[in-house]
């Protein structure tokens, strides 16, 4: 669904994205993992074309992005840092969303998120008398909102409370078993262990192993993440 | 983009900050009325006020609200959306709602205490100079990444603008005082839109007297209606020219 060949991008002299060469499909459901600075978020921001990459080419449903904006109405994103205008409604903020994506193509709306969250009770409130965390809870509903085939989250879950966590953990289980591509990046590890189907590891811009779940756990016997990820790190630091 | 228009200006009209400059403008104002038994005097003053005010309003305002509504914008162009369609919305919004608040702040003071063609002109050219300074903030935002630099930019723009330009032409005029001025003073005067503003107005109250050298000048240059038209061309060029160079910069801009 979402392909990358040779994608670069430097800052400067820093190389955030190195020749990255990657293919995801539909149904997978793919934790991105990484050090701080690794390159996590900059691969999410040039596949939503947020960054312009310096060479190499995405591809969405085989069609390269720079050539057109329409391929993000399949797409479900979730910032890592989200703030809002002041002022604005949290009613008003999915009208203008649903409102942007109905003048397309009338999505169907997946409100589940909503109404799991309690969203309607606070409908009313300007945004910045949210706390973080409900503003997590409106972002996630937000990513949902109009049953996109791919879901991009980064760092879905910081600031989220356990409950609500479970909760997004389940939504993210059945859309990937229902045919969808989602891609987390996270550094709560364990939090991915029950939903992954494969790991996808980045260092200074270079994919350090991508694994399926049942690869991962031949190589080292483990499906936990938080055990599995750093016996796969030694073993590729010793090779 | 008419939605995205349409949800930034309500929570625009919003915003207390917008609410609070209205009201102060709307006060200074009518004090200045009341205060001075000569309308024209108060005319005057409000005036050099409004060249004042407005432009730093408009330029902290606008540059603020841009970087706060940073992540927003990037909540929205993982819309389907075209990016260019975004900033275009925003700075429509940021001058529909900062002309709203300098026509009600200094256009109802005047047209309540001083109801005239010229009292209209003078808050139309008000509004103006808002919508220029907003357009250059958008400029400012797009150029820099970083919140603090973006907001030092917009305030070295006013103090360039307000304060130090007016002694850069003077220094200009002393040293060459000799040589005819009036065709420098002309292209000088262009490229400040404060200078063009005030230019407009004094032609408007026939004052030029109280402005000195500079506006004697002018009046002869621009007191056509030619000259006149020329002027606002070039106001209407500092407001389109910034704009759609911060388009086509935060089209292709790493967010």
């Amino acid at each position: 669904m979402i392909t990358l060949t040779e994608v670069t991008k430097s800052y400067g002299r820093l190389k955030a994205l190195d020749s990255i060469k990657l293919d995801f499909v539909a149904g997978q459901c793919v934790a991105l993992l990484g050090p701080n600075g690794s390159g996590k978020t900059t691969m999410i921001k040039s596949v939503l074309r947020m960054i312009k990459i310096d060479q190499g080419s995405i591809y969405f449903d085989g069609k390269d992005v720079a050539d057109s904006h329409m391929y993000r109405q399949h797409i479900g994103y979730m910032p890592q840092v989200d703030r809002y205008p002041e002022r604005m409604r949290v009613g008003e903020l999915f009208d203008l969303i649903r409102g942007i994506r109905s003048d397309l193509d009338n999505p169907v709306l997946d409100e589940e998120l909503i109404e799991e969250y309690r969203l309607q009770e606070i409908w009313a409130q300007e945004m910045f008398s949210l706390s973080g965390g409900t503003r997590q809870k409106v972002a996630a509903a937000l990513a949902f909102l109009c049953s996109p085939r791919a879901l991009l989250l980064d760092e879905p879950m910081a600031g989220l409370d356990p409950l609500a966590a479970m909760t997004l953990r389940k939504k993210i289980k059945a859309s990937h078993l229902s045919g969808k591509l989602v891609l987390i990046s996270s550094h709560l590890l364990g939090e991915l262990d029950d939903i992954y189907t494969h790991v996808l590891y980045i260092n200074e811009g270079s994919i350090v192993f991508y694994l399926s779940r049942t690869e991962l756990q031949e190589a080292t016997g483990e499906t936990g993440l938080l055990q599995a990820v750093p016996v796969m790190m030694q073993s590729t630091l010793t090779t | 983009m008419r939605r995205i228009l349409y949800y930034s200006l309500v929570d625009l009209l919003r915003s207390r900050v917008l609410l609070v400059y209205t009201v102060l403008t709307f006060i200074m104002g009518m004090t200045m009325f009341s205060l001075q038994g000569y309308e024209d005097k108060a005319l005057l003053s409000l005036v050099s006020f409004m060249l004042i005010a407005i432009p730093l309003m408009s330029l902290m305002f606008t540059t603020i609200y841009l970087y706060n509504s940073d992540e927003f914008m990037l909540m929205l162009i993982a819309q389907p959306v075209k990016r260019g369609m975004l900033l275009r919305g925003s700075i429509l919004a940021l001058a529909i709602g900062l002309g709203l608040a300098t026509a009600i702040g200094i256009g109802i003071p005047i047209l309540i205490n001083h109801p005239s063609v010229k009292g209209l002109v003078i808050t139309l050219i008000g509004v103006i100079l808002s919508w220029v300074f907003v357009s250059m903030s958008a400029l400012a935002y797009v150029l820099s990444r970083d919140k603090a630099r973006g907001i030092g930019i917009a305030i070295l723009l006013w103090i360039y603008f307000a304060l130090l330009y007016d002694s850069l032409a003077l220094t200009l005029f002393y040293a060459f005082s000799d040589y005819p001025l009036e065709p420098l003073m002309i292209t000088l005067s262009a490229c400040n839109p404060i200078d063009l503003a005030r230019l407009l107005i004094v032609l408007q109250l026939d004052a030029s007297a109280l402005m000195g050298f500079s506006a004697a000048v002018f009046r002869d240059y621009l007191g056509s209606p030619l000259g006149y038209f020329f002027a606002i061309l070039l106001l209407v060029l500092w407001i389109v020219i910034p704009s759609i160079l911060a388009v086509r910069i935060f089209r292709t801009k790493d967010l």
